[in-house]
């Protein structure tokens, strides 16, 4: 059986030979993974310091100072926060690539508890929604009487608590089954799974529900986010499209974080033999057509100042693309946009392992740049300017101080520290999800090649 | 009454599948026997009948609370200022849109999880007859027997190919 140039079929693997290769996997932890481990948790310890620090030295009463810590909260919750989006989506269509990356996306769950906290200090920096245009509309200068409690803080934080829910739902339920197989090897009884037809099934559509209000909750969240902390913050900018550009850089942002994590699990954690090429080629094409939508979606924002040209949009249009910020904007529009489009537009590169991952770390990288450029930006207009009906000024750039850089290199190493942290706790790749895959799939003949045959039940 | 449980090596499967049709044989229903595994096969695999749940209920119920008390408490705010603005009504749906979709997402994410855990029966201390084995690969079949035949039924699992049968009375 010959090849021909054509990429080899990977073989087939025992459910047997997989878990038992895993388990030993998940009970040694390598020198790398502790070194990785202790290198991201002091960075971590570095940024709760720089946090420490900037609270106590600048307070909260200016905005100015926590611009790129909010920048860092929002690319952490476009990124990791966003990422069990794609396990979602591919559980719903059934697609048996998932299978590998599935846990990978389920684990940055809990990068969202660590958003969550990140939040928390945010909502100290906002002020109420009374008189000034948010989407509340409340005061006397909307002539409203009626108040609506708590706005806007309180329906951020509910809306982000529903989306860490969900994903941290979705985590415990997922590695229910982990859990017992885990228990059943160290000899500890079982607190009630047994692995009847009917837990099967109520895991199956429990998964299938939560995911479904994860993926409402988080376009909730990502949009309230991205109006109540940048664009009611800029006087004068309404912008009706913006908040779905933010959610379409969150799943740009989530699938991008799930495949460079799959790269790097796949070439130093050695996990060849489970993440396959395909594993990288089926979501390539799915960060493709969301590279077009990134474009799409920020073109229409921006194409609506661009022609409307009235004087309260040239100062906007400084403010957001090509004043203080533009390098900012330029380096998001190349790395989100151009060099990905460029990339991922060839087969070739979307057909292997290292062009996918290499398109998914520009991205990442052009998702801060954006998120710098917004909140950075948007955190710069003091709180007596916000309620005005124009930008009269546009405000010089703010650079980061070293507790800036240490809170935006702490925020990611504290998520990366997380996911790696969990790791510990529960198989990276999933056991039960895995192994149904497993057992569904065969590697056959055909004519001169071999071809993989994949079973549906449904 | 005796639970018997009959552990079935993951390469025999058709093994355990054949001895739920011999239970059936034997005047045993599919709600007398339970099948068992450490990740899951489609359903239906062992010729069990489709398993019934109520999970898509909790859901429902959560986001029709969650909405309830958005929409009461947005409602109420706006009864206890009733004054009309521009002629719009004094209870204006646009303006209770957002904290409904939130009470409404929320209580969904909630009940759903509850309702995981409810419809699974976890935790669950003394869940039955159980076996580690089984988490290793085997498949487990249990089944409820009346004293006299467990015999006949251990006879049963042993012919059908079982690994080994464990009985507790």
């Amino acid at each position: 059986m010959h090849s021909n140039g054509h990429h080899p079929i990977a073989p087939e693997v025992t459910v047997s030979e997989f878990t038992e290769d895993i388990l030993q996997r998940h009970a040694s932890t390598g020198a790398r993974y502790r070194r990785a481990m202790v290198v991201f948790g002091a960075l971590f310890a570095l940024g709760v310091v720089g946090f420490v620090v900037r609270a106590v030295g600048d307070g909260f009463d200016s905005r100015l100072p926590w611009g790129y810590f909010a920048a860092t909260t929002a690319f952490l919750l476009t990124t990791a926060g966003t990422a069990p989006v794609l396990v979602i989506g591919m559980r719903a269509v059934k697609a048996h690539w998932r299978r590998p990356l599935a846990r990978i996306a389920e684990l940055y769950g809990a990068v969202g508890v660590l958003v969550f906290v990140m939040f928390l200090p945010l909502l100290f920096l906002i002020p109420s929604a009374e008189n000034r245009p948010t989407l509340y509309f409340q005061g006397e200068r909307f002539h409203t009487l009626g108040r609506i409690p708590g706005a806007p803080q309180v329906y951020d934080l509910l809306l982000l608590a529903a989306m860490v829910i969900a994903a941290v739902g979705m985590l415990l339920v997922s590695r229910r089954a982990d859990k017992a197989v885990l228990a059943g090897r160290a000899g500890a009884p079982a607190t009630g799974w047994r692995g009847t037809r009917k837990q099967w099934k109520v895991q199956a559509v429990g998964l299938g529900l939560l995911g479904a209000s994860f993926f409402l909750a988080a376009v909730g969240a990502v949009s309230l986010f991205s109006i109540d902390f940048a664009m009611a913050l800029v006087p004068g900018w309404r912008d009706a499209i913006f908040p779905a550009f933010q959610m379409i850089t969150g799943l740009q942002g989530g699938l991008a974080t799930v495949v460079l994590t799959a790269f790097f699990l796949r070439k130093y954690g050695h996990f060849e033999r489970y993440i396959h090429m395909e594993n990288f080629w089926a979501p390539s094409k799915i960060m493709l057509a969301l590279t077009l939508l990134w474009f799409y979606f920020g073109w229409s924002g921006f194409i609506i100042f661009w022609y409307g040209r009235q004087p309260i949009e040239q100062n906007l249009m400084q403010h957001l693309f090509f004043g203080p910020y533009e390098w900012f904007f330029y380096s998001a529009f190349l790395l989100c946009f151009v060099v990905p489009f460029l990339t991922l537009l060839w087969n070739g590169v979307r057909k292997s392992t290292g062009g996918p991952a290499l398109a998914a770390a520009f991205i990442l990288v052009g998702n801060l740049m954006d998120k710098i450029r917004i909140y950075v930006g948007s955190f710069a207009i003091p709180n007596d300017l916000i309620a005005e009906h124009a930008l009269e000024v546009v405000p010089p750039i703010h650079w980061p101080d070293v507790f800036d850089i240490m809170m935006m290199v702490g925020g990611v190493s504290g998520a990366l520290f997380l996911v790696l942290w969990m790791a510990r706790r529960v198989p990276i790749l999933s056991l039960w999800e895995m192994a149904e895959g497993i057992r569904l799939r065969v590697v056959r003949p055909f004519l001169r090649r071999q071809v993989t045959v994949l079973g549906k039940p449904d | 009454m005796a639970h018997m449980l009959g552990l079935f090596k993951e390469e025999e499967a058709a093994a355990a599948a054949n001895a739920t049709e011999a239970l059936e044989q034997a005047g045993y229903t599919n709600e007398n026997f339970e099948i068992l595994t450490g990740s899951p096969y489609p359903e239906g695999s062992f010729g069990e009948r489709e398993a019934k749940h109520k999970l898509y209920v909790f859901p429902f119920l959560g986001a029709l609370l969650g909405f309830s008390a958005a929409m009461l408490i947005t409602g109420a705010t706006q009864a206890a200022y009733p004054l009309v603005v521009g002629g719009k009504p004094i209870l204006s749906l646009p303006a209770m849109t957002i904290i409904a979709y939130e009470g409404t997402m929320l209580g969904a994410i909630l009940f759903t999880v509850l309702g995981i855990f409810f419809e699974s029966r976890l935790p669950n201390l003394n869940a039955g007859i159980y076996d580690p084995r089984i988490t290793a690969g085997y498949i487990g079949i249990t089944v409820q027997v009346a004293e006299e035949r467990v015999n006949a039924v251990e006879q049963l699992f042993q012919r059908a190919g079982a690994a080994d049968v464990i009985v507790k009375r």
